[in-house]
């Protein structure tokens, strides 16, 4: 899989992505490496488990923060609605129904970055 | 070769600090940090290295707010610009940053461009900034350290007259800033400004002056001075008064109500058997009571015409036992707080050292003032 690939799988364009890195493709694969050792979604995911809101609050926001800089759009979007569900209120069961699609595409994201 | 500026990046997630650092570093030097705590520990040792902070807002421990307050409080704000890094775009949120001493933001995704030329522009109003202080605090340094020298010069020119010497001048100085400073401890409650206690004590070089018009024969006269002369001798107070009074100035300058009432009242005496006015206990003003006291001791300690030097023992226990007339008892016990070391403390005041010190770190505490709104 190349990166146009993955990018557009992602829910962007490489193009706007590698704008942003100043044009350098060799330091957006450096910074996607670097995704895997990120701990944002082990926060959320832990959260969820414990059904501690606070955590699910701080890990959904650094996860949308990372994502958001790795071009990550759609799995952006769904930390997105988990924190957005969060910050509004919401209780923790519907957190964790909002929370199933952010851990499958994360774990589509891991796979795919270990095919790049 | 000018050194790299210093930015500080706080953020809790280890990739987003790796990515501004990456964009920056060619350019600057890097810190960072990864909660609000780690932060102000940073801001704490380097504060004068650290040129610009990107600042996230949500972390552990301390959020980007916390350490706001932070520098806030430790007037790190105005020398330190700060960036917020924030996802969070609500207006409230924004404005709160804004009134929190905020600078700019800087918004998720990061873009190489923006994140750069925002970091650049910062820095270089800040810059300006900087030069400008610095330009104004080397100016009240100056002024000072003029002012000092002055009065000094002037003051030592007339006590020349009477066989004196200038470092009576600075003794005196020195031993009402000693005095002074141990009775603003005793009395916690009265808030004097470092500026006004320097005014006090250069003041106090100003004690004198009336002698110029004691005609010389008096002046110099090695025995014991008749009552006329006595009489005569006793004006120089109230001359040195209407001197400073006679020359023009802004209606309540400090340095001139302190300098009339030291020249004035330092002979009253606490009993109200002094002189010109008779005033009596706490009608006499504080700077008066303080100089007068270091001049006594000051007296005994030199060597003059008509005696001899006495120790620094001898000295004091003459003036707590009552030898030299009745002081405010509080005053004495200024005197006995601080006897033990004087003789030390005086003779490393008078080093050359210490008065610039203390001028610079004078003009470093009136800047601060003026700038936080402050008379």
């Amino acid at each position: 899989m190349d990166l146009k690939e993955f990018y557009k799988e992602a829910g962007i364009e490489f193009e706007t992505v590698v704008g942003r890195f100043g044009g350098a493709e060799a330091l957006v694969r450096r910074f996607l490496g670097k995704f895997k050792n990120d701990g944002s979604f082990a926060v959320l995911e832990e959260g969820i488990e414990k059904m501690d809101l606070e955590m699910i609050e701080r890990g959904s926001h650094s996860l949308k923060g990372v994502a958001s800089n790795l071009g990550l759009a759609n799995l952006q979007k769904y930390a997105e609605a988990v924190l957005a569900h969060v910050r509004t209120g919401g209780d923790v069961q519907k957190a964790k129904e909002l929370f199933q699609p952010v851990k499958e595409e994360y774990d589509k994201v891991i796979s795919r970055l270990e095919n790049l | 070769m000018m050194d790299k500026q210093v930015i500080l990046i706080v953020d809790d997630v280890d990739l987003n600090r790796e990515l501004l650092r990456e964009m920056l570093e060619e350019k600057y030097d890097i810190m960072e940090a990864a909660d609000g705590e780690e932060a102000v520990a940073l801001m704490e040792k380097y504060t004068e290295d650290i040129d610009l902070v990107l600042l996230d807002v949500i972390m552990p421990k301390m959020d980007g707010f916390g350490v706001l307050q932070v520098m806030k409080e430790k007037n790190w704000i105005q020398d330190i610009p700060v960036i917020m890094v924030s996802a969070d775009n609500t207006s409230d949120s924004i404005a709160r940053g804004f009134d929190s001493g905020v600078t700019d933001y800087v918004g998720r995704p990061y873009d190489w461009k923006v994140v750069k030329k925002r970091v650049e522009n910062t820095l270089m109003l800040y810059a300006k900034q900087k030069k400008m202080r610095q330009m104004v605090k080397d100016e009240i340094i100056s002024r000072q350290r003029s002012n000092r020298w002055m009065i000094d010069i002037l003051s030592t020119a007339i006590e020349f007259r009477n066989g004196e010497t200038g470092m009576h001048i600075v003794r005196v100085r020195i031993i009402t800033q000693i005095l002074l400073e141990a009775y603003l401890k005793n009395h916690p409650e009265i808030d004097m400004s470092l500026e006004e206690q320097m005014l006090i004590t250069d003041a106090a070089a100003l004690h004198d002056i009336g002698k110029i018009v004691i005609p010389e024969a008096i002046i110099n006269k090695p025995g014991r001075l008749t009552k006329e002369e006595f009489e005569i001798m006793k004006t120089h107070s109230k001359c040195g008064a209407d001197m400073i009074d006679s020359v023009p100035k802004g209606r309540g300058e400090k340095l001139f109500q302190h300098a009339y009432a030291i020249a004035r009242w330092h002979h009253e005496r606490w009993t109200g058997g002094g002189y010109p006015d008779g005033l009596k206990g706490n009608e006499i003003p504080l700077s008066a009571q303080l100089v007068a006291l270091a001049d006594v001791y000051d007296a005994l300690v030199s060597e003059r015409v008509y005696k001899a030097a006495y120790s620094h023992e001898k000295a004091i226990e003459m003036i707590l036992g009552g030898e030299c007339g009745i002081f405010n008892p509080e005053l004495m016990e200024c005197l006995r707080q601080e006897e033990a070391n004087l003789d030390e403390n005086i003779r490393r005041r008078c080093s050359e050292d210490a008065t610039n010190t203390n001028i610079i770190s004078l003009s470093e505490e009136i800047l601060k003032q003026r700038l936080n709104g402050g008379g």
